[in-house]
């Protein structure tokens, strides 16, 4: 078992580290890194323009170099959300709510040093799993059905409405409006488009980039115009970007826990990154002692995502690589690719071409160090960037979004659809609606609702397969609980006020 | 209608083919003059890594091997390719844009609404490749062919089977009306979706294209029935829903190569012979391979006639299955 382990490593090894392979592998990542700090410029646009130039590659270092771009991307993404509150991809949006703040308060070095490290340590779990144990993560991401999916999105949908700061109401709004946003479109299910408006380009549903974009991007341009404040920085010496003694300890924690949501997210084919970092977010935000600190630049808000989403990026690959099933657009991509090169996906793949898997799993070791090669030095550069002048930054930073929204589905219509979601964005933050649950609204709404009603049909209308099965019932009783927990920690909070108030 | 058109434009794709027959390995388009004079563009109404992108892609190099044109490939996905088709309604006829998307897009889809368009508005300049749909389960399951399943089913009160697309789920709905039983088809988003369930044992049964195939091959699935008019070239002992009795209509869909309707005839008779050109081509050949499938162009009358008949027929069943429906 061991020496078999070895083997495979020293195969994967020598795969890995041959010139072109390093090469391409260093191109991947460092492309990616751009593609995810520019707001709206998509990995999946980008790995589909390079797609076409992998026909002339060997498969192996075409996946390393796609690879990369994807994994890369979410180094990137966190940066220009913790710099300018402009989430890099969507899934980074979560980040904006603390790194945002620590930013303001001049520590946004040790934010973006501590969001890299919090990546290589997400993606070093996310690798090693898939190592050792990508068969038995498999069975257990096969062994969830519709009914396990359900309820376990209901945990998540919990947790959503704790995301953000102040009016609980506000935020359960903003999921609902988010859950009604992801109706839009064809219903898998009867086949019949819901609130299209004959719009041909809605048929497929809002695009999330368009959502994640406007809401926070433009919304955040126009917030910024109204009362443009100058950061300052301070000195960005290697000093200021250190962590301090209490930055790590407050980190460690939420980055074991994140490396384990974000792992448990991404084997699950379907569920993506997004849910793997805002769901992180939230459970920091509830086991935290001091919950009021989240919004207002905690570094565990900060971290616990991006390793989240970094672990879920890595695992991702276990069920594309070992099934030969997709969980996103970005994977059928890395699929397409092997079977273009005459490598059928699935299980017996990694019998038949051990220099393949391995050489691509060796990669992202190297690809991942690399990356933190590359973004350390950066970090200082990047945090230059607050001292463009806004009249500058933020125009072109509205081209970006527009370059990168088109270049997602090339189409101008989602290009006016970000403007559009910038402009309610914009009018809801002046009222106090945060942004955050709407996006988790968004991407979890539409996939309960299938996952419900597929459990529906497979029990014919039997609402006990939440129950009768025991993973299943677990969820539903964890999200019970956490309902319960809430209703108490409200309960008592306003007993305290009560109490106060004679005095 | 465009009667007229279409019948001289199969007239001199007949006169060309039988040229190029003559003139053996040269390559015999008969093309206007000056065309192309800009590179042509190929509309993919899926998104990059899927197999109609890897189809484009291919034809677009053979094309380029060929003739040294310049074809570039875009992807328009959407709506299962109905964005792509709804753009060319838009586009110049001039020859310069062509899409590629599945035949079944253009046929009548009783659960969809209106797309804004109609198959009689496109001209259609050949086709790449038939798609094979197969009944697949996993090996474990007690049955191996359309009686057993029917069985199995009367026995447990109710199977599943996970479909991705309204043609896959028509072809459940007739098995389970035809043999009385409660088959029921789960509708997926894509294939991947329907694999998961049925590897993870939560549905009983799928009908897939091609996502199953490395199943197949490392024995953890097997083949109940070719969901195609004929057996699969690479599973010749499994028969076809018809052999073993069933009506239901099995699906027939192939890559399809549009182009606006009003193409100048010179230009489509052009159009029809490079793609037929480039889909008999060696590299062509290779990626069918990978496939597990084979190069097939219907030829633009054929893949009308294809969709005509499809059409007619998705009516006729609809109109029937309403009925019983509402009693």
């Amino acid at each position: 078992m061991l020496n078999d382990l070895l083997l495979n490593l020293a195969l994967g090894l020598s795969t890995a580290l041959t010139v072109e392979n390093l090469i391409y592998c260093a191109i991947g990542v460092t492309l990616g890194m751009v593609v995810g700090v520019l707001p709206g410029l998509g990995t999946l646009a980008t790995m589909s323009m390079l797609f076409p130039i992998t026909f002339y590659l060997e498969p192996t270092t075409a996946i390393i170099m796609l690879a990369g771009i994807w994994y890369g991307s979410s180094y990137g993404g966190s940066t220009a959300a913790i710099l300018l509150n402009l989430p890099g991809t969507p899934s980074s949006a979560v980040v904006c709510l603390d790194g945002y703040p620590m930013a303001r308060q001049g520590r946004a070095g040790v934010a973006l040093f501590m969001t890299t490290a919090g990546s290589f340590f997400g993606a070093s779990v996310g690798i090693v799993l898939m190592m050792l144990f990508s068969q038995p993560l498999v069975k257990v991401a096969l062994s969830f059905g519709p009914a396990e999916y359900f309820s376990f999105m209901i945990v998540g949908l919990i947790a959503a409405c704790v995301i953000s700061d102040g009016s609980a109401i506000k935020g359960i709004a903003m999921v609902m409006v988010g859950i009604l946003l992801g109706v839009v479109g064809l219903d898998v299910q009867t086949g019949q488009a819901r609130f299209i408006f004959g719009i041909v380009e809605l048929v497929d549903g809002i695009s999330l980039v368009a959502l994640a974009m406007g809401f926070f991007g433009i919304a955040e341009v126009m917030w910024s115009v109204r009362q443009a404040a100058v950061t300052d920085i301070g000195r960005v010496s290697l000093r200021s970007m250190m962590p301090t003694r209490e930055d790590i300890r407050r980190s460690w924690m939420p980055m074991i826990r994140a490396s384990g949501i974000g792992s448990f997210f991404g084997i699950m084919p379907g569920v993506g990154p997004s849910v793997s970092s805002f769901l992180s977010y939230a459970l920091e935000k509830k086991v935290s002692r001091e919950p009021e600190r989240f919004g207002k630049g905690a570094i565990e808000g900060v971290v616990a995502p991006e390793t989240a989403n970094n672990a879920s990026d890595q695992a991702s690959f276990i069920p594309t690589m070992v099934l030969g099933i997709p969980g996103s657009a970005t994977m059928a991509l890395i699929l397409g690719l092997l079977i273009i090169h005459g490598i059928t996906p699935g299980p017996a793949m990694m019998a038949e071409r051990p220099d393949l898997f391995w050489g691509v799993v060796m990669s992202f070791w190297i690809g991942n160090i690399l990356l933190v090669l590359l973004n350390i030095p950066m970090i200082g550069i990047w945090v230059r960037l607050l001292t463009i002048p806004y009249h500058v930054l933020y125009p072109a930073i509205v081209v970006f979004i527009c370059i990168g929204v088109y270049s997602v589905s090339g189409s101008t219509f989602d290009v006016f659809l970000t403007l559009l979601f910038g402009l309610v964005g914009y009018g809801a933050r002046l009222m106090g609606f945060p942004a955050a649950p709407l996006l988790l609204g968004f991407v979890l709404g539409p996939m309960m609702e299938q996952q419900f009603r597929r459990a529906m049909l497979l029990s014919r209308g039997s609402l006990d397969i939440f129950v009768t099965r025991p993973v299943s019932a677990a969820f539903v009783l964890l999200a019970a609980a956490l309902l319960l927990w809430s209703l108490w920690n409200v309960y008592r909070a306003r007993r305290a006020v009560v109490s106060e108030q004679p005095s | 209608m465009s009667r007229g058109g279409t019948f001289r434009g199969v007239l001199l794709w007949s006169a060309a083919t039988v040229l190029t027959l003559d003139m053996q390995d040269a390559r015999a388009a008969t093309c206007p003059d000056g065309f192309p004079s800009k590179p042509v563009n190929f509309y993919v109404g899926y998104a990059a890594g899927g197999g109609t992108d890897a189809i484009a892609r291919m034809l677009a190099k053979a094309i380029e091997e060929q003739h040294g044109w310049t074809v570039v490939v875009e992807n328009r996905p959407g709506a299962a390719s109905a964005v792509m088709a709804r753009s060319l309604l838009n586009a110049e006829p001039d020859g310069y844009s062509i899409g590629l998307g599945s035949s079944d897009t253009m046929v009548y889809n009783p659960t969809a609404d209106d797309l804004g368009f109609h198959y009689s508005e496109f001209h259609f300049l050949g086709s790449a490749m038939d798609s094979w749909n197969s009944f697949a389960a996993l090996s474990s399951m007690p049955f191996d062919d359309i009686a057993g399943l029917v069985e199995y089913t009367r026995e447990k009160g109710m199977a599943t089977v996970a479909v991705a697309g309204f043609n896959q789920t028509l072809v459940v709905q007739q098995l389970a009306e035809q043999y009385d039983i409660n088959l029921v088809p789960v509708p997926v988003e894509g294939s991947s979706e329907s694999m998961m369930l049925t590897l993870g044992g939560h549905v009983d049964a799928t009908i897939q294209g091609v996502a199953h195939l490395g199943e197949l091959r490392s024995g953890n699935m097997k083949l109940i029935a070719s969901v195609t008019e004929h057996r699969l070239p690479y599973a010749p002992d499994i028969p076809t829903l018809e052999e073993q009795g069933a009506t239901a209509l099995p699906i027939q869909s192939v890559t399809v190569l549009i182009a606006p309707r009003e193409l100048d005839p010179e230009v489509r008779t052009c159009l029809e012979e490079v793609i037929d050109e480039a889909v008999n081509s060696e590299s062509y050949a290779e990626l069918m391979v990978q496939f597990n499938n084979r190069a097939l162009n219907r030829g633009p009358e054929g893949v009308l006639e294809l969709i005509e008949q499809r059409d007619k027929q998705i009516r006729a069943i609809f109109e029937g299955g309403n009925q019983s429906k509402s009693n």
